[in-house]
C-alpha cells in the first residue's frame, strides 16, 4: 500500500470515528487526532464527535475562532479542549461503559508517545497545555496530581468542566479561566490582520503596486503571473492557417498515431467546409501523469474505492442479466420434439430443452473528454472520474477507449489516454486542460479510432456544449469568416453528431458547464437533441455513466 | 418463536395491539379456509415487532391484494411474511428468486419418466392450487421476462394457462407476498406491469424500540443495560450503512442475535462481535471502521455475566 493511500485510509477512519460519536455524518471537524505512529486515536476523535453531539456546534466554532484570534490563541484553544474533553467524557461515560477503558488506553499511549520527541515537535507544542495534558493522563491512570506551582494547580482544577453543563456554561467557564488566570484583555492585542476599506479604483491600483501574499497558498506564496507562462495570443477572427508543420505538431503534441499519408487523407476528408484552414493531429503519446490529478485521486481514494466497487458491481450485474439464451438438451424443461425418438429408442431422457444464458453481444464505450482550458478548474476531478469509469468497465469486461481533445494554434488534437485493449487505465491521469475546443471537428475525427471494430459502440462526450476556437469557422464563397463559437459552432457540432449517428454510433453528451443552466441546455439540445444529460456536479460522473451504460446494455 | 404453538405465536403477534375488527377478519378467514393439507403451518422463528406495519400488511392480505414488502437488509421482510401466513392460518411456500429463475422453475416442468412426458409442478403451482401463502423472496433478483408468467395469477383473472395441461385456477385462500430490497447488489427495477399487481408496503429497518422488544423476546434474561447497548450498537451500524460509509454486511440482525448466543456460551463480547459482525466485512478498511464502532460501544472483555441475569 502506498503512503498516500494508507494516509487517506487513516483519515477516513479517523473521520468515521468522529462521525460515529457525533451521530452526524455531515460534520467536518476542525482537526482529527492520530497517535505518534499515524494510527487514528479513537478516544480523542470520539471526544470531538461527542462535543459536536452535545453542544451547539455553530456557537462553539464561533468561540474557537474568537479564541484563535487572541495572542495566546493556541494555548486557549488547547485549554478549552482539555475542559471539553472532561465534560464530554463525564456526559457519555454512563451510557458507554467502554469509554473509561478507552480513556485509560489513550492516556497510556499519550504518555508513551511523549518520549523521544523530535526537537521540532518539542518546539511546536504549548508547554503549559502539554503539562496539564500529561497531568490529566497520569490522573486517569490512577496517579496523584503532582503540580508544584499553585497557579498551575488551580488552573488544572478549573479545567474540570462538568458533564451537566451546556454550551453557554462551558464557554463562560472558559471565559472565567481567561479572566482569572490570564489577566489582560485578550481580544484587543495581537491582531495580525488589518482590514482596509478603499474605493474600487484605489483598490485596483494598490493591488498593482503592492506585493500580494495568500495566507492559504502553498508555502504562503501567491504567483499572479508565473514566469515561463505563455501569454495567450491575441488574434482577430479571420483567415488563419494553422501555423504548425508536422514536425512542429509532433514536437508539441506527441508522436502521431497514423502515418503522414493516412493523416493527409483524413485531413483532406475532414478539414474542409467550416474547418478548411485548421489541422488535425492524432496522438497516443500521453506524457507523464499530471501530479495534480494523481494527488487528487490519492487524497480521495477511500471515497473512490467505494464508488468504483459499486459501479463495477452494477455493470457486472447488468451484463449478467442481459445474457443471451442458449438452448441445451436437458432432462426437464420444454419438450424438444426432435429429440423424443432418443427417449423412446435410446433411453435418453434428455428430450427437453433447457435455456442456459450465454454472454451478451459486444458493446464498447468511447469516452471523449473535452480538454479545453475551460475544464482547467475541474481537471483533477474529471481525470479521477474518467479513471473510475475505465476501471469499472475493465472489471466488468467492457472495452473502453478514452480520448481527450483540444485545439491549439489551429490544430485540433485528439489524444488517446487509454486504448480498448489496455488493462491499465492510469494513462487517463495524463488528462490536461489547455487551449480551445473545436467540437465539430473532433467528433468527425472520432471514427478514425474505431476502424475495424464490430459490435455496438456507445460514445460518451463530456463537454460544456459550448464549442469555441480561436481559429475561425471558414465560409465558402463571398461569406465572411466568423469566429468558431456561439450558434455557428453549435450548428457545426450538431451536424457532426448527426453524421456519427448515421454511421451507427450511439452518441450521448454529459454536459457540465459554467454557463447559466438555460443557456447550456439550449446549446446542448441544439447539438445533441434529447441525448444529453446535464451534470451539475462532476463528482457523480462515474455513477451517472454507469446508469447510462446499464440502460444501454438493457436496451440490447 | 421456538417451542410455542401456532395459537400461542398468534397471541404474541396480535398482543401488540392490533385493532379488534382486523383480528376478527383474520379469525373469519381462518374459519372459512381451515387448512387440512399435508404441509405444516409453520411457526416463524421470531415474531415481527411493529404494530403499524403488521396491521397494514394483514389488512392488505385480507382484502385479497398481493403484497410487496420493500425494505433494506435487516428490515424483517421474511419474518413478517411468515408471521402473516401464520395469522391467516395457511402454510407458506418460499420461492427464492435469482437471476436464472424462469417460468418452469416457478410453475413446473415436463419430465420424461417411464417412456412418457409428465408434468412436475413447481412451488408456485403447488401453492396456488392448494391455497397457501406464496412468498416470492427477493423478487427483483429475477428478470422481468421470467416474471411475466405470473401476471394472470396475480391479477383479477386468478388463473394460469399451463400449456399442454389443465388450466391452473387459484385457490381462493392463496395470497402472494413478494419481498424486495431496492438497490441491493444484483437487484433491478420491477416493471410497471408486475408492480401494478401488488400493493406496496415499505418496511423500515427496526428502530431501537422494536429491536429492544425483539431482544427481550429472544433473550428474556438479557439485562436491560446490555440490551440497550446492543440496540444502540445496531443503530450505529445502521447509520453508518445509511451514510454509505460501509456496505450492508455488518448490518446483520441475525448476526447480532448470534453474538448474544455466542456470549451466552462463554465467548467474550470482543470475540463474539468479531465473529457475528465485524469479520463479515472482508474489506480490511471496512472492517476497521466497524471495529472502531464496536470499540466505542462495548468493552471487548465483557462476558455473559455482564449480559445475562441468569449467569
Amino acid at each position: 500500500m502506498t503512503y498516500e493511500s494508507l494516509r487517506s485510509q487513516r483519515q477516513k477512519r479517523a473521520l468515521n470515528m468522529v462521525w460515529t460519536a457525533a451521530g452526524a455524518y455531515g460534520f467536518r471537524p476542525e482537526f482529527l487526532a492520530f497517535h505518534q505512529d499515524g494510527e487514528p486515536d479513537i478516544y480523542l476523535n470520539s471526544i470531538v464527535g461527542f462535543v459536536h453531539r452535545h453542544y451547539d456546534g455553530a456557537r462553539l466554532a464561533a468561540y474557537f475562532r474568537e479564541l484563535g484570534q487572541s495572542l495566546l490563541g493556541e494555548l486557549f484553544t488547547e485549554l478549552f479542549w482539555l475542559g471539553l474533553e472532561e465534560a464530554a467524557f463525564r456526559r457519555e461515560e454512563p451510557l458507554r461503559p467502554v469509554l473509561a477503558d478507552l480513556r485509560r488506553r489513550h492516556a497510556e499511549r499519550f504518555l508513551a508517545d511523549d518520549t523521544d520527541l523530535a526537537m521540532q515537535q518539542l518546539m511546536m507544542r504549548q508547554e503549559l497545555a502539554h503539562t496539564l495534558k500529561c497531568v490529566r493522563c497520569r490522573e486517569i491512570l490512577g496517579e496523584k496530581v503532582r503540580l508544584l506551582n499553585l497557579w498551575d494547580k488551580r488552573l488544572y482544577e478549573a479545567l474540570r468542566f462538568s458533564g451537566a453543563w451546556g454550551t453557554e456554561e462551558v464557554i463562560s467557564a472558559m471565559e472565567g479561566i481567561i479572566e482569572k488566570f490570564f489577566r489582560f484583555h485578550w481580544q484587543s492585542p495581537g491582531r495580525k490582520i488589518m482590514h482596509l476599506a478603499v474605493s474600487p479604483r484605489l483598490g485596483a491600483l494598490l493591488r498593482k503596486i503592492l506585493p500580494r501574499q495568500s495566507r492559504w497558498g502553498k508555502g504562503g506564496e501567491f504567483a499572479p503571473w508565473q514566469s515561463g507562462m505563455e501569454a495567450r495570443e491575441f488574434s482577430l477572427p479571420g483567415l488563419q492557417e494553422s501555423r504548425f508543420s508536422e514536425g512542429e505538431r509532433e514536437r508539441r503534441f506527441g508522436a502521431p498515431l497514423f502515418g503522414l499519408a493516412r493523416l493527409s487523407e483524413i485531413e483532406a476528408e475532414l478539414c474542409r467546409g467550416p474547418h478548411t484552414h485548421v489541422r488535425l493531429w492524432f496522438t497516443g503519446e500521453r506524457g507523464a501523469a499530471r501530479p495534480e490529478n494523481l494527488e487528487f485521486y490519492q487524497r480521495e481514494q477511500a471515497k473512490f474505492r467505494t464508488e468504483l466497487k459499486e459501479l463495477a458491481r452494477r455493470l457486472r450485474n447488468c451484463l449478467l442479466v442481459h445474457r443471451q439464451p442458449l438452448e441445451l438438451p436437458a432432462r426437464s424443461g420444454r419438450l424438444a420434439p426432435g429429440r423424443v425418438w432418443r427417449g423412446r429408442y435410446l433411453g435418453d431422457e434428455r428430450v427437453f430443452s433447457a435455456v442456459e444464458p450465454a454472454s451478451c453481444g459486444e458493446i464498447s464505450v468511447v469516452l471523449l473528454l473535452d480538454a479545453s482550458a475551460s475544464r482547467e478548474s475541474r481537471q483533477a476531478l474529471i481525470a479521477s472520474q474518467a479513471y473510475l469509469m475505465a476501471e469499472a468497465l475493465r472489471q466488468a469486461g467492457v472495452p473502453m477507449l478514452a480520448l481527450s481533445f483540444f485545439s491549439e494554434g489551429g490544430c485540433t488534437v485528439l489524444r488517446r489516454l487509454k486504448d480498448f485493449h489496455e488493462e491499465d487505465a492510469k494513462g487517463i491521469f495524463s488528462y490536461h486542460a489547455q487551449g480551445w475546443n473545436r467540437d465539430g471537428l473532433a467528433l468527425r475525427a472520432l471514427p478514425e479510432f474505431l476502424r475495424g471494430r464490430r459490435g455496438r459502440t456507445l460514445m460518451l462526450i463530456l463537454t460544456d456544449a459550448c464549442p469555441s476556437d480561436d481559429h475561425a469557422l471558414s465560409r465558402e464563397g463571398l461569406h465572411l469568416s466568423q469566429t468558431y463559437g456561439g450558434e455557428a459552432a453549435a450548428e457545426d457540432t450538431a451536424e457532426a453528431v448527426k453524421e456519427l449517428r448515421k454511421q451507427g454510433f450511439k452518441v450521448l453528451a454529459l454536459v457540465n458547464s459554467v454557463l447559466a443552466a438555460d443557456l447550456a441546455e439550449d446549446f446542448a439540445r441544439r447539438i445533441y437533441g434529447g441525448s444529453y444529460l446535464r451534470l451539475q456536479e462532476l463528482d457523480r460522473l462515474a455513477a451517472t455513466v454507469g446508469g447510462l451504460l446499464a440502460d444501454e446494455i438493457a436496451r440490447g | 418463536m421456538e417451542c410455542v404453538t401456532a395459537e400461542e405465536a398468534r397471541k404474541i403477534l396480535t398482543g401488540q395491539g392490533l385493532e379488534q375488527p382486523l383480528l376478527q377478519e383474520a379469525e373469519a378467514f381462518r374459519e372459512k379456509y381451515p387448512w387440512q393439507g399435508a404441509r405444516e403451518v409453520t411457526v416463524p422463528r421470531y415474531p415481527y415487532f411493529g404494530k403499524e406495519i403488521l396491521a397494514k400488511a394483514l389488512a392488505a392480505l385480507l382484502s385479497g391484494a398481493n403484497l410487496l414488502l420493500v425494505g433494506p437488509k435487516a428490515a424483517g421482510k421474511n419474518i413478517l411474511a411468515e408471521c402473516l401466513a401464520l395469522l391467516l392460518g395457511r402454510p407458506a411456500w418460499n420461492v427464492s428468486f435469482h437471476i436464472d429463475v424462469d417460468a418452469s422453475y416457478l410453475i413446473g416442468m415436463d419430465t420424461f419418466k417411464e417412456g412418457e412426458v409428465r408434468f412436475r409442478p413447481g412451488p408456485v403451482h403447488e401453492c396456488a392450487s392448494q391455497g397457501g401463502v406464496c412468498i416470492l423472496d427477493e423478487i427483483n433478483m429475477a428478470r422481468n421476462e421470467a416474471l411475466a408468467v405470473l401476471h394472470s395469477l396475480l391479477d383479477h383473472r386468478r388463473r394460469l394457462e399451463v400449456p399442454g395441461y389443465e388450466e391452473l385456477r387459484l385457490h381462493p385462500a392463496t395470497r402472494f407476498i413478494a419481498t424486495m430490497n431496492y438497490g441491493y447488489a444484483g437487484t433491478r427495477e420491477l416493471n410497471e406491469a408486475l408492480l401494478s399487481r401488488f400493493v406496496v408496503l415499505r418496511l423500515p429497518v427496526p428502530g431501537e424500540r422494536a429491536l429492544l422488544q425483539l431482544l427481550a423476546y429472544e433473550f428474556p434474561d438479557l439485562q436491560e443495560k446490555a440490551a440497550r447497548m446492543m440496540a444502540e450498537l445496531f443503530m450505529d451500524i445502521r447509520k453508518k450503512y445509511e451514510e454509505r460509509e460501509i456496505s450492508g454486511r455488518a448490518l446483520d440482525l441475525r448476526g447480532l442475535m448470534d453474538v448474544l448466543r455466542l456470549i451466552r456460551l462463554g465467548l467474550t463480547a470482543g470475540e463474539a462481535l468479531s465473529m457475528g459482525i465485524a469479520d463479515k466485512c472482508f474489506d480490511s478498511q471496512e472492517r476497521a471502521l466497524v471495529e472502531d464502532l464496536l470499540a466505542l460501544r462495548l468493552p471487548g472483555d465483557w462476558r455473559r455475566k455482564e449480559f445475562f441475569s441468569s449467569c
